[in-house]
């Protein structure tokens, strides 16, 4: 099935269609008519200052708000109205900012929970089996059998990571997953986020580490007060000008 | 490991179902099958509790709306539409259902209520029930209703023997659906919704879904047990059915025995229901509640993870208790003190204090370490 307004010419069809979503919380704007095609193994960058609606986008993406206006399309199919359960059953998976760890479980049924509910269901056996599978990927193998409260904030945001690969998704949405973290673990986690594109997925990425963006996404989207400022290849994007005024006049340089 | 708890949880209720054909060898009073089946009772209703609010995190304070459906259930239509006893109990099973998935469909519709609204709706939920009862001349309309004891057939035994054996099955079936509950993909789905729903849900987990089975199956087995107690009741009236000690208890013996893992509310049942027993044959009168308060603040502050968790991660002091539990009982027969639930109340007693004492393993609650500003709190953990 091809997607409703793929540009022809594109190298390969769009796994992720956003038509013109707006999003209200009240009478506050927090999305408005933000339109975005992300292909097939690409991975994309979406940055913007505090509150310029990237984590907004991130939950009508994986289900968590719905939209006010426009249209989440994935592979062509509408997701926008599905439960976050059918969306993760389709492929789509997230991390989140702060870990959530199921507390009450060691590191390794956090991922096996994951393998059973996912887009690929599994038996309790087998779910515990795949889960040392994704917890290498990740680097936690020694951790397995700890609980969540007993590993760092690093290895807790591996693990977000690991249960979100877990459910064996087509589009990874990640949430800062590089937040807190000094820059040897910063490298580690890039490692990983590299081993995991090159494994075939597509990933729309939010986050502050610059270095991080530049380095991974092959393309950056920028928003601002709930709408699309810019949109194209990192060096084109991190020279607009209106980019510098609304984001790196304000952000880049703080953050670093 | 699941296979071999099935093996003995069969291989218990085998031997227990068998218990009432010796005593015309043995001659023991008629009073410990009664005792026994009280047991099995609160084993039933403490395991349907769990199912719901163990499992998944939602506390309910309605078991006594599935309870005292079940009983009413069970006493009018026998009483008062002449319906076979025996056909009552798997309508009162359906009904208890019924009330559950309606209960349900409410409270996880509306935004998932959690925490104390949910305890609320559910605690209203049995209000509701009660007052019809008082107003609902067909319920029972303040009249009362007495039952009658219903045919069976003869190979089943004495009528205690029925209500023991009947009590058996439903704390049977109790437990082996909290057992298989907890080592499937359902189970696992629970315990995630308890930890984190949203990002269960996020994960793939339907959490609608899982929670409408899990409060379903929690309904329809306390409308069972309901439906069994209606027989050891014989007289029925709104509040004597319909007040605060099932909902309570339950709560009690379910966080008290541990609520995850299907023997928490099994060991807790059976030791909170010999404690009470004791105090109230013990001739402090209210003086009892008192005492019983006492403990049950003790258990909570030194073991709020429950016994079994202190039984499961302390194999040593385990081994303790369990010695302590047979050599208090012995000791106390050989006094010769009360009869012999009193000597098993004594062990029991003995054993549970063995467990509590000394220090707290390091507390592994689902809630005790949701943390909100994760990146700093590293160092913190460890007080």
């Amino acid at each position: 099935m091809s997607a409703t307004g793929t540009p022809p010419h594109s190298a390969s069809p769009a796994l992720l269609e956003c038509v013109a979503v707006g999003k209200r919380f009240g009478g506050v704007h927090a999305l408005d008519g933000v339109s975005l095609t992300v292909a097939h193994g690409e991975v994309v960058g979406l940055v913007g200052p505090n509150g310029s609606g990237k984590s907004t986008l991130i939950g009508i993406l994986c289900g968590a708000h719905t939209p006010t206006a426009g249209r989440v399309l994935l592979d062509g199919r509408r997701i926008d109205r599905l439960g976050p359960h059918q969306r993760s059953h389709l492929g789509v998976a997230r991390t989140h900012q702060i870990p959530k760890p199921f507390e009450s479980m060691t590191v390794r049924d956090n991922v096996a929970v994951a393998c059973m509910f996912g887009r690929v269901s599994q038996t309790l056996g087998e779910a515990r089996r795949s889960a040392e599978e994704h917890l290498e990927v990740v680097g936690l193998t020694a951790q397995a059998d700890a609980r969540p409260r007993e590993i760092n904030l690093h290895q807790r945001q591996l693990l977000e990571l690991a249960r979100a690969l877990a459910t064996r998704p087509t589009l990874l949405l990640l949430d800062e997953v590089l937040a807190g973290l000094n820059p040897a673990e910063v490298d580690e986690a890039l490692g990983v986020l590299r081993a995991i594109h090159a494994g075939g997925a597509t990933i729309v990425m939010v986050e502050h580490v610059m270095r991080a963006v530049t380095g991974l996404a092959g393309r950056i989207v920028v928003l601002d007060r709930g709408t699309k400022l810019a949109d194209g290849a990192p060096d084109a994007v991190m020279s607009d000008p209106a980019v510098a005024r609304a984001y790196l006049g304000r952000e880049h340089g703080a953050r670093g | 490991m699941k296979h071999r708890q099935l093996a003995v949880l069969l291989a218990a209720v085998a031997a227990l179902a068998f218990v009432p054909n010796l005593q015309d060898a043995t001659g023991f009073p008629v009073f410990y099958l009664v005792y026994a089946y009280f047991v099995f009772f609160w084993i039933a209703q403490a395991t349907s509790w769990n199912i719901l609010s163990g499992y998944t995190g939602y506390f309910s304070f309605g078991q006594g709306a599935f309870y005292g459906l079940g009983v009413y259930a069970a006493g009018d239509l026998v009483s008062r539409e002449g319906v076979n006893y025996f056909l009552t109990i798997p309508i009162a099973g359906v009904l208890g259902g019924l009330l559950a998935a309606g209960v349900g469909a409410l409270a996880f519709r509306l935004g998932s209520l959690r925490g104390e609204i949910f305890a609320l709706l559910t605690l209203a939920v049995t209000f509701t029930l009660s007052a019809i009862a008082q107003l609902s001349t067909w319920v029972d309309g303040g009249q009362g209703i007495p039952i009658q004891i219903p045919e069976y057939p003869a190979f089943l035994g004495e009528y205690q023997d029925l209500v023991y054996r009947l009590g058996l099955a439903v704390a049977f079936l109790a437990v082996l659906a909290a057992l298989l509950i907890e080592s499937s993909r359902f189970g696992w789905g629970l315990f995630a919704i308890r930890d984190e729903e949203d990002v269960a849900e996020e994960l793939g987990v339907p959490t609608f879904r899982h929670k409408m089975l899990a409060i379903t199956i929690s309904g329809t087995l306390g409308a069972l047990s309901g439906a069994v107690a209606a027989l050891q009741v014989g007289y029925l009236t709104p509040e004597g059915v319909f007040n605060l000690t099932v909902p309570l208890l339950v709560i009690v013996m379910a966080v008290l025995g541990g609520r995850r893992h299907w023997l928490g509310p099994v060991i807790g049942a059976i030791v909170i229901y010999s404690l009470q027993e004791r105090l109230t044959n013990s001739g402090l009168g209210e003086w009892g509640e008192v005492v019983l308060g006492g403990i049950l603040v003790l258990m909570i502050l030194f073991a709020p993870e429950g016994l079994y968790e202190r039984i499961r991660d302390r194999p040593r002091r385990a081994a303790a208790a369990g010695v302590t539990l047979v050599v208090a009982t012995v000791v106390a027969g050989l006094i010769g003190w009360g009869i012999a639930t009193d000597w098993l109340s004594t062990g029991l007693i003995a054993a549970t204090l063995v467990l509590l004492a000394g220090r707290p393993p390091q507390r592994t609650g689902a809630h005790a370490h949701r943390r909100l500003a994760a990146p700093r709190a590293e160092g913190a953990e460890g007080a």
